[in-house]
């Protein structure tokens, strides 16, 4: 940056812009500060009350100006900010200019509390009589959250020496791997969910705070329920994400940050199945009290557990420590949430229950509830231990011991204890009604459903068993569980892909049973059909999966995985810098082959490009190539191509001679052409290469140009030359290189069952999540009436046979 | 409290003491290339500085080799089983998985961290680039 003072000062309009952003920040915060503290007021003079509406609704409004200037100042390519310097160039693609206002820390909060704003607005009005202490609790929150973002404001200047905002021409850009479309729309859709979060806590704590633990169900149910399904589209679209970009072939690996948003999820689903008892038996008063307010609570802890530092050593991920002052608000705002609410909870909500329902005695019957019940443990489970896994390094630094962390390995071993019951309950409970169903009576109706997953799997085991599925599984796979316990492991997988098939067909037999006489329950059917499926397509592509590490050079096609035959073709541009740049190869499928066509082919494109650090080093960016089959998807991840033969430049003195991977050189004496320290002068090493038995002689040399020493190489075989990589005029001693003529490309190749299952599992969960909010929405005919004290809307939709003794 | 309520509180009691126990005994260690030679036999996370100048990759053993830096500031080599990681390039920070070998650190699988300035998406998700193997 010394040509520094050679740049225009930056646009007035851009620094106006700027201000008019901080200030939106600050007016934000005002107004949130006001609607809190006028709804606090409003018991007794409504008045109040509308006031503190219209404020609730100018900070929205600031929250949103915030975002728009923003985005503004990335469009318009405003390098002087310090936030868009670091995640723009002048010639990033307009998408991901956009994608750059939430890549950082600052926006990310930004969008987090335009998202939670948003629902508050749209959740208020028919908040009813909660309204008061639901837009208190959710002002603080809003409040606390534009507090952080003015101090940590993403308007900062770069300024000069003089203090002087100079006109920056290009900016650093946004890093590689997040240049790709999912990471346009993954964090929105995921910062929806986690903003949706806030209705039922907020929701919740006025319940508390009113002593009134009934009627404020219904309400908040299609709010949950449109958080939970965002929020899962969210965590599926980051899967997808780490799937096509990554090239490590997988979408969900328990880091950290994967962590911080499955725990909302999680117990935000278990929140879901709570209010249904709730409306549908008029009980689990209580615990609905806690649980709505755990999803939001777990984020926030979440959120400051990533941006603390406490992980930075111990995850994948580099996290941006917070300013300090920023930092304490949320650790603030995080303590004071959590003792208000469960304090809250423990001295009030937890009483407000009532009395349990006496139990019908003497009945040998499973109900529902129970199935609810044992699915709430179980899932809490799951959540809870991913919460305490995500925390090690967090206690181990509070203890003082030395930084430990979860492998992913180790979630696995222990969250498949949780897993594989609650797939089961998930399974069994459609069939189980409210009143009871004897063991016998349930066997009898889950019969159809087994019978039909057993058929389902045992034709999955002979289609990844089959040789055209080219997985070439040899029996010998093993799985490590808990306690030193080693399984085939096709064996582990077909049963967690029974229970995830078993709980599949069992919804949708139910849906198929009820769907007719009752289309309210379609969506919950439907979800659990997604999930499965979801759950079913992860397990399988992962575990299943068939991979091989292959070098491929230009010429010479390889094989991998016994059956794929993968030939190099060529760069679709010229230049390496470039972006779009494509390696191609063609992909033959040995196995499918006609007598006319040959074998099938596809073409391979995984993406291969440079770019400068900031060294000025070059820096190689690869991306990998998947090709989609309904069965399996063929991933190729292409690494960085090699160039060098050797590992490291080897050091010979005159007359040395040295043997490294089978290639004997001898260095026999230097040459020198020209005026050596002048411009256009060449050192050379005379050699004697001794390849495969074969002799060469080779002159690599060093020009000394303008800019430094340039290496010229030296001729060796068809394949390889010599490169002098460094030179000692007072020894005469040379650093030598071999390297190939043309780069040898190490790919590595996975073959994936199944992973279409992902992708169809999302998109119906995500549909059944939808559906459900939609018809559990309040309709404005309805939310006047008395309600009554326990809804049984759910019973009619059951199928509920007298349970036999 | 009934009954009923103690046995539940308990037995979730008992669930949480026995995934931390589970997971505290059972997750990777961090540390640094001495800690990695004085116990040779435990697979630990080394932390540290990758020198981008020396990754050299062995085509005919299929390894990589590169120095870096941990964090109380020894230098070591490092041999990773492998072809280079796709990311490689955007790293500045990495994590070497694995054993102490005769004063080389012999590592299976490698984590790349990437330059902080860059964030990701979520707050958490700073630089999003993740490699596994």
């Amino acid at each position: 940056m010394n040509d520094l003072s050679n740049l225009p000062l930056a646009p007035s309009w851009s620094l106006a812009v700027g201000d008019l952003g901080r200030s939106a920040v600050y007016a934000g915060l005002c107004f949130f500060l006001l609607s809190a503290a006028l709804w606090l007021r409003a018991g007794k003079q409504p008045a109040l009350g509308r006031m503190g509406a219209w404020s609730f609704g100018l900070g929205t409004l600031c929250l949103f100006a915030t975002l728009g200037v923003l985005g503004v100042l990335f469009v318009r390519d405003q390098f002087h900010y310090e936030y868009v310097f670091q995640r723009a160039a002048a010639n990033t693609a307009l998408h991901y200019k956009i994608a750059g206002i939430w890549a950082g820390q600052q926006g990310s909060f930004l969008l987090w509390a335009c998202c939670s704003a948003i629902f508050g607005l749209a959740a208020m009005r028919g908040t009813g009589p909660y309204r008061r202490w639901f837009t208190v609790c959710y002002s603080v929150f809003l409040a606390a959250i534009t507090g952080i973002l003015a101090y940590e404001t993403p308007f900062t200047l770069m300024r000069d020496e003089l203090g002087r905002a100079l006109a920056i021409p290009d900016g650093a850009g946004l890093t590689p791997s997040l240049q790709n479309y999912w990471v346009v729309i993954h964090p929105p859709t995921i910062f929806l969910g986690f903003g949706a979060l806030t209705v039922p806590f907020a929701w919740a704590a006025s319940a508390m705070l009113l002593r009134d633990p009934d009627g404020w169900v219904k309400g908040v149910r299609p709010w949950t329920l449109l958080a939970t399904s965002i929020l899962g589209l969210g965590l599926c679209m980051g899967g997808f994400w780490a799937y096509e970009t990554l090239g490590w072939g997988g979408f969900w690996a328990w880091d950290p940050v994967e962590n911080v948003s499955f725990v909302p999820w999680a117990l935000s689903a278990v929140f879901l199945h709570g209010l249904i008892v709730q409306v549908s038996r008029g009980r689990w008063k209580a615990a609905n009290l806690l649980w709505a307010g755990l999803p939001f609570l777990s984020f926030v802890y979440g959120t400051f557990l990533t941006r603390s530092g406490f992980l930075s050593e111990a995850s994948v991920h580099s996290f941006a420590e917070m300013d300090r002052n920023a930092l304490w608000i949320l650790l603030g705002f995080m303590s004071a949430a959590v003792v208000f609410y469960v304090g809250l909870w423990l001295t009030r909500g937890r009483k407000l229950g009532g009395p349990p329902a006496e139990e019908p005695a003497g009945q040998r019957t499973l109900r529902r509830e129970t199935m609810y019940y044992y699915g709430a443990i179980f899932l809490t489970a799951m959540a809870l231990t991913t919460a305490i896994g995500m925390s090690l390094p967090f206690f181990m630094a509070l203890f003082g011991k030395p930084s430990k962390v979860v492998e992913e390995s180790l979630y696995h071993q222990v969250l498949g204890w949780f897993f594989l019951p609650l797939m089961l309950l998930i399974g069994i409970a459609p069939f189980v009604s409210w009143r009871g169903l004897g063991f016998k009576a349930l066997l009898a109706r889950l019969f159809g459903a087994l019978f039909v997953s057993l058929g389902l799997v045992g034709w999955l085991a002979m289609l990844v068993k089959a040789p055209s599925m080219g997985l070439g599984l040899t029996g010998k796979e093993h799985a490590v569980l808990p306690f030193g316990v080693h399984l085939p492991l096709l064996g582990w997988v077909l049963l967690l892909a029974f229970v995830c098939v078993f709980a599949a067909v069992a919804n949708l037999w139910r849906m198929i049973e009820v769907g007719r006489k009752a289309k309210m329950s379609v969506g919950g059917f439907l979800s659990h059909v997604g999930l499965a499926m979801l759950m079913a397509g992860l397990i399988v592509s992962r575990g299943l999966e068939r991979k091989e590490e292959v070098l491929i050079k230009p010429d010479a096609p390889a094989q991998v995985l016994g059956r794929y035959a993968i030939s190099y073709k060529r760069h679709t541009q010229e230049d390496i810098f470039n972006r779009d740049n494509k390696v191609l190869f063609d992909v033959f499928d040995l196995r499918n082959s006609s007598a006319e066509k040959g074998p099938e082919v596809f073409e391979a494109r995984p993406g291969l490009y440079y770019f400068r650090g900031a060294d000025g080093e070059q820096n190689p960016m690869v991306w990998p190539h998947i090709h989609r089959y309904l069965t399996h998807d063929l991933y190729f991840t292409l690494h960085p191509p090699i160039l060098e033969v050797w590992p490291e430049p080897v050091r010979f003195k005159e007359g040395e001679t040295k043997e490294e991977q089978g290639i004997k050189i001898t260095y026999m004496r230097m040459t020198v052409d020209g005026e050596p320290g002048t411009p256009g002068a060449q050192f050379g090493a005379l050699l004697k290469a001794e390849v495969e038995g074969q002799e060469f002689f080779s002159l690599p040399k060093l020009e000394v140009g303008e800019r430094g020493v340039v290496p010229l190489l030296g001729d060796l075989n068809e394949d390889l030359a010599i490169s002098m990589t460094g030179m000692d005029a007072a020894d005469r001693s040379v650093q030598l290189q071999v390297i190939f003529k043309l780069p040898i490309y190490p790919v590595t190749f996975y073959n994936k069952p199944l992973t279409s299952l992902v992708w169809l599992g999302t998109g119906i969960l995500t549909l059944g999540g939808l559906l459900s909010a939609f018809y559990r929405r309040r309709r404005k005919e309805t939310s006047g009436e008395t309600r009554p004290p326990v809804e049984r809307e759910e019973e009619s939709s059951d199928y509920a046979p007298v349970p036999t003794a | 409290m009934k009954r009923g309520g103690w046995i539940t509180a308990i037995v979730a009691i008992l669930g949480v003491a026995g995934v931390l126990v589970a997971f505290s005994l059972n997750a990777s260690p961090y540390g640094s290339f001495a800690d990695a030679r004085n116990s040779p036999a435990a697979r630990l996370h080394v932390p540290g500085d990758l020198d981008k100048s020396t990754v050299a990759p062995d085509v005919a053993r299929r390894l990589l080799r590169f120095e870096m830096t941990d964090l109380q500031g020894e230098r070591a080599r490092v041999v990773y089983q492998g072809p280079p990681p796709a990311n490689l390039g955007e790293a500045t920070q990495v994590v070497a998985i694995g054993k102490m070998v005769e004063g080389e650190f012999h590592s299976d699988k490698l984590l790349i961290k990437c330059p902080s300035k860059y964030e990701s998406a979520q707050p958490g998700r700073a630089s999003g680039a993740v490699s596994r193997r």
